[in-house]
């Protein structure tokens, strides 16, 4: 299984579960894997147990959190005020509330909690990405989208338009491989939708001519 | 991208397009072959889309009237285009493409589509 985590505020991956071993990643540190709906604190990644295991285990967490996991695409775009926002880390003395500069070190920096929640790992929409350190926004191809919705006369461009409306929305969330992904996904459409709405022509000319002679 | 080459493929989009469109027309005009939706003869309803060759043809005649009835929905298509695309106002663009805008905007389509076919637009 692949892992991301977040260095100097720059997303990193993927990394293997030995080579995260490696970083010695703390408990609060957010990691990201395939299947995870946001970054989540390590120590609540199941799969990450066993890294903490050894010396101290720190207290598993009753419930599996998944916060956002039955929340519809749609309702992302919320306003962060909507969300509980200092719900599950609230009580943690590791966060520090409000403090963007990184320390020295980055295995002990791993997340400074921003004041905007949980939800907004490293970016929110109409703030200057601090740091410097996030990367451009993936393609969202929505141009080519609307021309595929108008010419194409087909409603995948449609589809490649929620696309892209997804792909913002994680990148506004700051999860950038997700983003990424939803990015091929829309380009992967609007192809598809694109030489089928081509392949059609030469179909329709040979229908067309075959009418004619008969 | 650096400003030149934005207009250099503005430029070659733009020719590209003519030339689609001049075969196209130049092959309409000489058998009188114009593509079908796809989607129209599969399911016999209208796409959001449809409608934009007749209105093409339309403005070409000089009937712009006629363009426009043909699918009412493509003068706010190609504005839409032309605000996300316009090099003016990045606060304008971002605001059309936010989450919020585009799911408007997919709404938008499915709901046009929708009445088109139960007000035979």
């Amino acid at each position: 299984m692949d892992f991301w985590i977040i260095i100097d505020q720059r997303h990193a991956g993927p990394f293997s579960l030995e080579q995260l071993r490696e970083q010695q990643i703390t408990p609060d540190r957010l990691v990201w894997h395939d299947g995870l709906t946001d970054w989540t604190p390590a120590r609540e990644v199941e799969v990450l147990a066993e890294l903490f295991a050894a010396p101290a285990p720190p207290p598993m967490p009753e419930t599996a959190p998944a916060p956002d996991a039955t929340v519809p695409p749609s309702e992302c775009a919320a306003p962060s005020s909507e969300r509980p926002q200092e719900a599950e880390y609230g009580p943690n003395p590791e966060f520090h509330y409000g403090g963007y500069a990184p320390r020295p070190d980055w295995q002990q920096t791993n997340y400074q909690q921003p004041p905007y929640g949980p939800q907004q790992p490293q970016y929110a929409p109409g703030q200057p990405p601090y740091g410097g350190g996030v990367p451009p926004c993936p393609p969202t191809y929505l141009v080519w989208a609307i021309i595929v919705t108008v010419c194409c006369c087909t409603p995948l461009g449609i589809v490649a338009i929620i696309y892209a409306a997804n792909i913002k929305n994680a990148y506004y969330r700051g999860d950038y491989a997700k983003a990424q992904r939803n990015s091929n996904r829309a380009q992967a459409w609007i192809i598809a939708a694109i030489v089928l709405g081509l392949l059609y022509i030469p179909v329709q000319i040979i229908y067309f001519g075959l009418l004619d002679m008969f | 991208m650096t400003t030149g080459n934005r207009y250099f493929k503005a430029a070659a989009i733009l020719l590209g397009a003519a030339a689609l469109l001049a075969l196209w027309y130049g092959i309409h005009a000489a058998t009188g072959f114009m593509p079908r939706c796809l989607f129209r003869e599969l399911t016999g309803w209208k796409c959001p889309g449809c409608g934009s060759q007749t209105a093409l043809m339309a403005l070409l005649r000089g009937d712009p009237a006629a363009a426009f009835m043909a699918n009412p929905a493509i003068p706010f298509y190609i504005l839409y285009l032309v605000a996300i695309l316009q090099p003016f106002s990045p606060r304008l663009r971002d605001l059309l493409t936010t989450p919020r805008a585009l799911y408007l905007l997919a709404a938008a389509i499915l709901l046009w589509a929708l009445g088109r076919n139960l007000l035979g637009l």
